[in-house]
């Protein structure tokens, strides 16, 4: 499948420095953001611990597919989807481990969101509440459900949606790497088309930016790298309170085919799906 | 007056004031306390004044009521104890008692808004280990009744690689796509014709956008959910779905 990708990570307006980090990885067709968390630069060393890691196992992987994987297989998933989840595992542990070597960096963390596209299946696999979205034929989906103490309360019924819009507690996080020896990692799978839309986001943009900004958008005729932009913007506009970082994927049509093989189609005819 | 505060986690949900001398707690809308969780029982436990004192007591509910850690039937309550019921906690809180027995929890809550913009995750780790013994009982229970139905394919007609399909995994592709659970043979077989989705138990068929896939005669034009019976066909392929103990 033909890929086009576009990333942007911006500070915001209100932050010193950004705690976002993101990783796109062409040959693996792999997406790793991460959101850091904690004091000073801890942030910063958690996402960039986090992304690292992550990618770093999955390169590994590619050239070795036995590697050994971190944590149980979970046998309904696929082997790219419980290759993320090993990679997830394994940054959890850095990071709680360097967490608790030095005085500055306790108490850091981060969220992740990571994708990978083997032809038509989306692996998906996440920790926190950064989101990865899809976008399918306009119309644009969640595909991850935060891992916050607010979303928490709307799944049990507790409040509304509106109320933990409002919450005061919507920067409770309920996991994240880094917080315990083990994490538990949220995997998924799903069908992608061509023509669809993926999109990892940090939480500084979907604070700010509606659902219901963020799929006009994405249905503008721009390329991804300026979709990107715009959303960064339009976070900014808003208020740019927290650092924003977003990747989207697009998944191409195949390209055009040559006179011949159009010319050897038609006259074969009928509605038959042909080998490429 | 006495109160109770109602958490989940470290979040405080609600604060319900003393007022009556029987206070009743369970999952049923007619409680004086509910709480909406299925680790709850219908009627769970109930407070009673005895004397200048309010006692808790379990109504020989199915997970138990837990005081300050430890399984209890009945128990007089003092300042600062925090019930267990589920998965949420109710702090008990009498004007009388010392200020200073206030559970460290609540005051984490109330400095979390002075930290407004930045990330906070919850350290809940002793409280989950604790959460999990106690719920143990429930989650044993609600396994073995919510037992996952697999989902099955079996071949009625059509050359495929296999007679039956168990569908385990969460995404299963019917096809000739190398990817495919369900491999379809012959020259022109689609590569993809349809994509069935395992969610929480069901499974949802959808239809790959090229190919013309049927679910009992009718094209498959929009996702649908598979129900005990369907049969999926695809050119000369048919399929029967069936669930499975």
């Amino acid at each position: 499948m033909r890929i086009a990708v576009g990333a942007r990570s911006d500070t915001g307006l209100v932050r010193q420095n950004n705690e976002d980090r993101f990783a796109v990885d062409l040959s693996l067709n792999l997406y790793i953001l991460c959101d850091g968390m904690g004091g000073q630069a801890a942030g910063e060393v958690a996402s960039k611990l986090g992304v690292d890691i992550i990618l770093e196992h999955c390169r590994q992987a590619a050239t070795n597919p036995h590697l050994e994987m971190a944590g149980a297989y979970q046998p309904e998933f696929s082997a790219p989807t419980n290759r993320l989840a090993s990679g997830i595992r394994l940054s959890n542990q850095a990071i709680h481990e360097a967490a608790g070597q030095q005085a500055s960096t306790s108490g850091m963390g981060s969220t992740v969101v990571a994708a990978e596209i083997n032809e038509n299946i989306l692996s998906i696999a996440h920790v926190g509440d950064s989101r990865i979205y899809r976008c399918a034929e306009g119309e644009l989906r969640q595909l991850t459900q935060d891992h916050s103490l607010v979303m928490e309360q709307v799944r049990r019924g507790l409040i509304t949606r509106e109320e933990a819009e409002q919450s005061e507690l919507a920067n409770v996080i309920m996991r994240a790497l880094g917080a315990e020896e083990t994490v538990q990692v949220d995997l998924d799978e799903h069908w992608v088309n061509e023509g669809d839309q993926i999109l990892l986001c940090s939480d500084g943009l979907t604070r700010l930016v509606s659902d219901a900004q963020i799929a006009p958008i994405l249905a503008e005729p721009w390329t991804p790298q300026q979709a990107c932009e715009r959303l960064v913007e339009l976070a900014n506009e808003q208020g740019g309170e927290d650092n924003i970082t977003v990747v989207l994927v697009r998944l191409l049509p195949p390209p055009p085919l040559s006179r011949w093989k159009k010319a050897l189609r038609s006259i074969l005819g009928g509605n038959r799906v042909w080998p490429n | 007056m006495a109160k109770l505060i109602l958490k989940f986690e470290a979040a405080v949900l609600k604060e319900i004031p003393l007022q009556k001398a029987a206070i009743s707690i369970g999952r049923s809308p007619g409680n004086d306390v509910v709480i909406d969780n299925l680790a709850v029982s219908g009627h769970h436990a109930k407070l009673s004044l005895d004397q200048d004192h309010y006692v808790i007591e379990d109504m020989s509910s199915l997970n138990g009521t837990f005081l300050n850690n430890q399984r209890i039937r009945r128990s007089l309550l003092k300042d600062g104890d925090e019930i267990l019921i589920g998965k949420h906690t109710l702090v008990y809180q009498d004007e009388g008692g010392v200020p200073a027995g206030v559970p460290a929890a609540v005051e984490k809550t109330q400095q979390l808004p002075s930290a407004a913009d930045a990330t906070v995750v919850l350290d809940t780790k002793k409280r989950r280990e604790f959460l999990a013994k106690a719920t143990s009982i429930a989650t044993e229970g609600a396994s073995s009744e919510a037992k996952e139905k697999l989902g099955c394919l079996v071949v009625l007609d059509g050359r495929t690689d296999q007679r039956e399909y168990i569908l385990t995994s969460k995404l299963c592709v019917i096809g000739k796509s190398p990817m495919a659970t369900v491999k379809l043979k012959g020259w022109f077989a689609p590569k993809v014709a349809a994509i069935i989705n395992r969610r929480e138990g069901r499974y949802e068929i959808a239809p790959s956008n090229k190919t013309v896939a049927k679910v009992n005669s009718e094209v498959l034009s929009a996702p649908r959910e598979l129900k005990e019976g369907d049969v999926i066909q695809i050119k000369r392929v048919k399929l029967q779905f069936n669930f499975r103990e």
